[in-house]
């Protein structure tokens, strides 16, 4: 029996096949996500208050050290062009819609949303991100080897990395202020925004806010808050009086937690691991083993062939011994009977010869 | 080998689908820009198979009506039948489509392509006119019979309302003028055509553009012929208007009780006069005929009322046509908004005698009257009332900020007397300060703003802090009101004299 290459993976495949299938029957069974931490705290920003004052900005530089937001605060013509979150600036307020006759611009703050299933979580293979029990998803630089797989697969483009730093350089961004929070404050942008804009509370309460508000105001809002289901949820949520997708944000975005979509392969990844070698070095021995052990039958049947050979040669030798001694044999007995009638017809000769002789 | 061959061409049609998937996913970005480009215009018809004769193999053919009849110098005959009276039938020159869908493709590649021919001039190859087209809009706009249209057709037709309005004679079986019946052309004409009633579009044609032809046939000034005239909206801009024409009379009352069989709470004056001013067209309300609202809206709802309710059709705030949708709308023009966007989408309980001031059903009813308001008369300026508000409680890195109380109120006073409206709901000079002093009993010196919003608020509770309470209620005002006064901080705050102090007065 043979084992091409691509049986071979065809079965190995199904394998694979049926752990991670196993993998999601087990997600699917009762509650299918993590629902959060219960009493996590979080942040709603309506951007329907929003003015762009970038008060925010100003308090999140301060409160994280870090240096003071490009040009005067009045100043709007910064707004011409969208900023995105970088090492220096955890978190920037865009103007997403412009101001018409009454309708006032529409601005949004961007930052970590604090995602309750985080992608950059799902994909850093040394752990440097934890979702902590009070809500802030937390980077710890000490373990960080600098892959930026969690830059790169932020669905908010929300992680800035120092670029700048030669010989040390970490992810950088929004922390929530876990250290603040933890002592009791509020974050650093929602103590400073002027207009309440943002609330920081627990998660539960924001959300019922939020839809407290809405029931409120229908006219003003647009039936969604953002964070709630989006991507499996985010610490921070977002009301709007103009539909998500103008304000950059993913307007039909799955429910479904992002990491949800590799963790079915991923699971099967340390499998694959632990099984492939020993897997690969069995069917390895196997067919080392079929091929000694066909070597073997085929030496010993050689042999075998080898000697029937040799004695059915040495059986024919000795029979056509047998029969050129039996030929000769006979050939002397008909000489021997030739000579001897020879001999025979000689002495009758003579003794005829002896007798004419006599008789004259 | 053969096994080798066969396999690649095994892989042949997923390559294929591969590209296919590709190229259409490529085609899906660029579709957008392309369809936010073309716009066709009002007189452009696209002719395709009526769905009961089956499917056409070409792509439908984009016709543009304006350009064929400006080509025909507007002789409607060359490609329309005209019946015994005269009037121009809609279709392609037959009277129906007929069975056979062989039939009517021959129909019009005989008249349109023979056409062609004979003149030399036009498309002859059959991609010309089935061509493959990204989907066009139309800037086709809907004509509106407003007040004006209506009376300069009443002045052209010398008031005979019976070359317009018609109705239907069961017993003689034909279309009779009734003097005190006039209804709008929507009360029958539907969205399609029922047994021998014309759909609206059908009639509308029908019936103006053949009026037009007579006009134009017998040399006078008339309306247009061509579709952009009617349906394009930069034609529809140069329609003459009327500065002065007679008010429509159908039998209304001035003023009226609004009645609801069995309605159990107190009835409403309304002014209908007053109100006929406010709009351009009967429709604006009437938007299915000229009955009264309760004729299809029950209280309990029916099915000529599409199920909705009375109180619904009168209440509900989503809908431009009802009493609370129209006011609401009203509140949100500029000189409103700045204090009508914070009232919530419910009714606040009291709301309903606002309207409901009549008597009960039942008792007596005098004159249906709803007199103005007096014009609010602002007090004295005093400690009470004053002329500036200094807002000093949380200065910190700007100086006190200096509010000119009496010029605000002054502004919402002029603002209130010049609407209509408001000098009808507008109750003396508490409406005025309510727009600011939410939750206080109108006439009373109200709590100050630190009473409820704390420092820190309750955010949580939807109240928000001091400061943010503060700037919400300025910023949000001046922003509803199209006041582009949010220039920065300070505009309101003048900076502070000494250096910046944190956390300095309180």
């Amino acid at each position: 029996m043979s084992i091409s290459r691509r049986g071979f993976l065809g079965g190995t495949g199904v394998v694979a096949g049926v752990a991670a299938g196993s993998a999601t029957a087990r997600a699917g069974g009762g509650m299918d996500r993590f629902m959060g931490y219960p009493d996590a705290m979080g942040l709603l920003h309506d951007t329907t208050l929003c003015v762009g004052c970038r008060s925010c900005e100003v308090a999140c530089a301060k409160v994280n050290g870090k240096p003071k937001p490009a040009g005067p605060l009045h100043d709007k013509s910064i707004f011409g062009k969208m900023r995105r979150v970088t090492d220096k600036l955890y978190t920037v307020v865009n103007r997403y819609v412009k101001a018409r006759g009454n309708k006032p611009a529409v601005y949004r703050k961007h930052q970590c949303m604090h995602c309750q299933e985080p992608c950059c979580a799902s994909v850093c293979f040394v752990k440097a991100f934890t979702k902590t029990p009070e809500g802030p998803v937390l980077y710890d630089p000490s373990v960080c080897v600098g892959c930026r797989y969690c830059v790169n697969v932020c669905p908010y483009y929300a992680l800035g990395y120092e670029y700048e730093n030669a010989f040390n350089p970490t992810v950088q961004r929004c922390t929530m202020c876990y250290e603040r929070i933890k002592k009791g404050d509020q974050p650093g942008c929602a103590e400073a925004c002027p207009m309440g804009a943002i609330v920081y509370g627990k998660r539960e309460d924001l959300l019922r806010l939020a839809r407290q508000r809405i029931a409120k105001f229908p006219d003003r809002y647009v039936d969604q808050i953002f964070g709630e289901h989006e991507y499996g949820g985010t610490s921070w949520l977002t009301l709007a009086g103009v539909s998500f997708d103008k304000l950059g944000l993913p307007v039909n975005a799955s429910h479904k937690p992002l990491p949800e979509l590799t963790s079915g392969f991923l699971s099967v990844v340390p499998l694959v691991i632990t099984i492939y070698p020993g897997l690969l070095l069995g069917f390895y021995a196997w067919t080392k083993r079929k091929e000694r052990l066909a070597d073997q039958a085929r030496e010993a049947a050689a042999a075998e062939a080898r000697a029937a050979a040799e004695e059915a040669g040495a059986a024919k030798a000795a029979h056509q011994k047998k029969l050129a001694e039996s030929r000769q044999k006979k050939a002397v007995d008909l000489a021997v009977k030739k000579a001897l009638a020879q001999a025979d017809r000689e002495r009758e000769a003579a003794k005829a010869a002896a007798a004419e002789e006599e008789t004259p | 080998m053969t096994t080798m061959s066969g396999r690649i061409v095994s892989w042949i049609p997923a390559y294929l689908a591969l590209v296919a998937v590709a190229s259409t996913a490529s085609e899906g970005c660029r579709r957008p820009a392309a369809q936010a480009q073309r716009e066709v215009g009002p007189g452009v018809l696209v002719l395709r198979m009526p769905s009961a004769l089956g499917k056409m193999r070409r792509p439908p053919v984009e016709f543009d009506h304006d350009r064929h009849a400006a080509a025909v110098r507007g002789d409607c005959k060359t490609c329309h039948l005209v019946d015994r009276t005269g009037m121009v039938l809609p279709k392609f020159g037959r009277v129906d489509d007929g069975k056979s869908a062989g039939k009517l493709m021959d129909h019009y590649h005989d008249r349109c392509v023979g056409c062609h021919k004979r003149r030399g001039k036009g498309a002859r190859g059959c991609g010309e006119c089935h061509a493959k087209r990204p989907r066009a809009r139309s800037s086709w706009s809907e004509l509106r019979m407003d007040y004006s249209l209506h009376a300069r057709h009443v002045l052209a037709q010398q008031k005979r309302c019976a070359d317009c309005h018609h109705v239907y004679d069961e017993g003689k079986r034909q279309l009779v003028y009734k003097k005190g019946a006039e209804e709008s052309c929507v009360a029958c004409h539907t969205g399609r055509t029922v047994g021998r009633r014309p759909s609206l579009r059908l009639a509308a044609h029908r019936a103006c553009v053949s009026c037009h032809l007579r006009g134009k046939i017998a040399g006078r000034a008339t309306g247009p012929l061509d579709c952009a005239g009617c349906h394009g909206a930069d034609r529809q801009a140069k329609i003459k208007r009327l500065g002065r024409y007679e008010r429509l009379l159908r039998g209304q009352k001035d003023r009226l009780w609004v009645t609801a069989k069995g309605g159990k709470i107190r009835r409403v004056p309304f002014d209908h006069r007053a109100h006929e001013k406010t709009t351009t067209r009967c429709s604006t309300c009437h938007h299915k005929g000229l009955a009264s609202c309760n004729k299809c809206h029950t209280l309990v709802g029916i099915p000529a009322g599409g199920g909705v309710t009375l109180e619904k059709a009168y209440h509900d705030s989503k809908s431009e046509r009802s009493c609370v949708g129209c006011h609401r709308k009203a509140a949100g023009q500029p000189g409103c908004a700045g204090c009508h966007h914070t009232q919530e989408a419910e009714a606040s309980q009291g709301s309903c005698a606002v309207c409901h001031r009549g008597p009960l059903p039942g008792a007596p009813l005098p004159s249906p009257v709803w007199a103005p308001q007096p014009p609010a008369v602002l007090p004295a300026f005093s400690k009470d009332f004053p002329e500036r508000v200094t807002i000093d409680i949380l200065a910190r890195d700007y100086a006190p900020s200096v509010m000119p109380h009496g010029r605000h109120v002054r502004k919402l006073r002029d603002l209130a007397g010049k609407s209509r409206l408001a000098v009808r709901f507008h109750g003396g000079v508490g409406a005025l300060c309510a727009g600011c002093h939410h939750h206080a009993k109108p006439g009373t010196r109200p709590a100050p703003c630190s009473a409820c919003h704390t420092r820190r608020g309750h955010p949580t509770r939807d109240r928000p802090g001091l400061g943010a309470a503060f700037h919400r209620q300025c910023i949000g005002c001046h922003q509803k009101m199209g006041l582009d006064s949010w220039l920065g901080c300070q505009s309101c705050h003048p900076k502070a004299a000494g250096p910046r102090k944190r956390g300095g007065k309180r």
